[in-house]
């Protein structure tokens, strides 16, 4: 894997581009980890990246988390391409399976993150684009939901009731059949 | 998932996402209806973004396949109906004590709606468990006498991709079975909830009688199983656009191979199919139309069920000469009833599972369901209660009509 892939990132090590956080913060990273996010991949197409890609919307802190993960997922997405390309020998498909287990691993501890880091999160992936991620933030919520009833929802995410008991009563009547 | 603008401005709601970001969370919930139903309890804003018509097209299309949330079973014949849940939690959709009066029985159960049959009035029903209405569909048709009928529940056309039929048009089509002097008759007609009516008879004279078996419904057309008697190897199919009733012959190695013993359903490649049992595989067939026009029947899958896990081990020989007992198109979910009781196999996931509390020789009528907005949709209804009508006897000369012979 490792062969296979060191011609592509030979290459996307030449190509290195400046993202800047709405703290005017600036983050050097290559273009292969940039173009996980279709926003920026975009904005490289239509070459407007000189002086760096200002992100008025992403903090340095949560811009920081967003890079952490681009950059694993980048690398994983070269090793799958080099091994795509190479003979399925059973070395390269263990070689496989240890890099998507170490993968799922490192999204688990990504996402021990506190509420408010987890909705700015989304909202950062949301606004680069980076399906992976969105796709696994908002699964981490719905995941953080299921199973609860209302009022545990409401307290993990500091919710106010704003139900009035009549309309609270008229849900639980016309949804007799879920309710014990 | 195409990018959205970021607002610039967050919610007065704390830390909350907005509401777009949002959607993409309640998508995610599994699709069992309760847990968008909770979700829809926990403020003003995440009810009104879950009974959103849009958000709750986006979440059945996320999601599919539609939960199997149980099932009902006719038990002793006609003399109750029987609820059996499979999702947990288990959701409480029992038939009410009006239904269970031992003269009702399922006849059918489509998109989360029973059709349900009224043997001492003579009435069939359309009730919509959820919303516990019921809608009368009225009297029966002339009955050949002998209450030999069956009824499949259909959707009216517009509503294709049938993720929310709870409120939508429905159409009931109706066969009788007739035997006078050893000539066969059997004869199917349509009511059409929209217009509170029933159509014209179409009629046939068949090699053998319609079976009270599950009816596959495919696109404008239905198909019932004929009783393999005699030298009748066919299955009745009607077209509801045309009123044609014609029979189709079955390939002539279902009575050796699968014991006479198959379940109509669509196929996977969109025509009529069916499903048997041959030994430990279960095969479909489907019915396919040759580059020259010529109709005919081919196998186009076979699941070895011995090598099917259950609970740590194979299956093995455990569903032996089972028959299918159950089918839900929705959700890609059979049930077998073997010697060794009823399962479940998903036919996406090949999950087999023991289903203990289901009776073995009754047919099984799956219930699925999404989320539904509910009663609010069809508010008039909210306060109907099971509306019986009694037959009266200048009613009967409505119901009889011409072409029957």
């Amino acid at each position: 894997m490792a062969s296979a892939g060191s011609g592509d990132e030979k290459a996307a090590a030449a190509a290195m581009i400046t993202l800047i956080s709405s703290d005017n913060e600036k983050f050097e990273v290559t273009e292969a980890t940039a173009t996980l996010s279709q926003t920026i991949r975009h904005m490289i197409e239509d070459g407007c990246t000189d002086g760096g890609v200002p992100l008025p919307n992403v903090t340095s802190k949560i811009l920081a988390r967003v890079i952490e993960y681009c950059k694993k997922h980048a690398t994983a997405a070269a090793g799958e391409e080099g091994s795509s390309s190479s003979f399925s020998d059973a070395a390269f498909l263990e070689v496989d399976r240890a890099f998507l287990e170490e993968l799922e691993e490192f999204d688990d501890a990504f996402l021990e993150v506190d509420r408010a880091t987890l909705f700015d999160l989304i909202l950062a992936a949301n606004y680069l684009d980076i399906k992976g991620l969105l796709n696994l933030t908002c699964q981490k919520v719905a995941d953080s939901v299921k199973g609860k009833t209302p009022e545990q929802i409401r307290e993990m995410y500091n919710i106010v009731n704003d139900l009035t008991p009549e309309e609270e009563a008229e849900i639980r009547r016309e949804t007799q059949w879920a309710f014990e | 998932m195409s990018k959205r603008p970021m607002s610039q401005t967050r919610s007065p709601a704390a830390d909350l996402p907005p509401d777009d970001l949002f959607l993409d969370i309640f998508l995610r919930l599994p699709p069992e209806p309760e847990n968008l139903l909770v979700a829809s309890l926990v403020c003003k804003r995440w009810r009104r973004i879950i009974r959103d018509p849009a958000f709750l097209a986006r979440f059945r299309a996320f999601h599919r396949a539609t939960p199997v949330l149980g099932f009902y079973q006719n038990i002793g014949g006609r003399s109750s109906i029987r609820f059996v849940p499979i999702a947990d939690p288990a959701p409480r959709l029992s038939a009410p004590e009006c239904f269970q009066n031992g003269t009702c029985r399922v006849l059918d159960c489509r998109h989360g709606r029973v059709l349900i049959s009224e043997d001492s009035l003579m009435v069939l029903f359309v009730w919509d468990p959820m919303a516990v209405t019921a809608y009368d569909v009225g009297l029966l048709p002339e009955l050949s006498g002998e209450e030999n009928f069956t009824a499949v529940l259909v959707c009216s056309p517009g509503n294709d991709d049938h993720t929310d039929c709870h409120s939508a048009p429905f159409r009931v089509v109706y066969v009788d079975n007739s035997e006078d002097d050893d000539q066969l008759l059997v004869s199917a007609r349509v009511f059409f909830s929209d217009t509170d009516s029933w159509g014209g008879w179409a009629s046939i004279t068949p090699p053998s009688l319609v079976t009270a078996d599950s009816a596959a419904v495919v696109g404008d057309s239905v198909y019932w199983m004929l009783d393999f008697e005699g030298n009748s190897n066919h299955i009745l199919w009607f077209e509801m656009q045309t009123g044609l009733l014609d029979l189709i012959e079955l390939p002539t190695e279902v009575q050796d191979n699968y014991m006479s013993d198959i379940h109509l359903m669509p196929a996977e490649d969109g025509g009529i199919g069916f499903a048997g049992v041959n030994l430990s595989s279960l095969h479909f067939w489907s019915r396919k139309t040759d580059s020259e026009g010529v109709a005919g029947w081919a196998l186009i899958r076979i699941i070895d069920l011995e090598m099917l896990p259950i609970s740590d081990t194979l299956a093995g020989d455990m569903l032996l000469w089972s028959s299918v007992v159950g089918f839900s198109d929705d959700s890609d979910v059979f049930f077998l009833g073997s010697e060794a009781g009823v399962f479940t196999i998903n036919l996406r996931s090949k999950q087999l599972k023991e289903v203990p509390e289901a009776i073995s020789d009754s047919d099984i009528y799956p219930y699925t369901s999404f989320y539904s907005r509910g009663n609010d949709i069809i508010k008039d209804d909210r306060d109907v209660k099971y509306v019986t009508r009694v037959p009266k006897e200048d009613d009967t000369g409505s119901c009889s009509g011409g072409g029957r012979g």
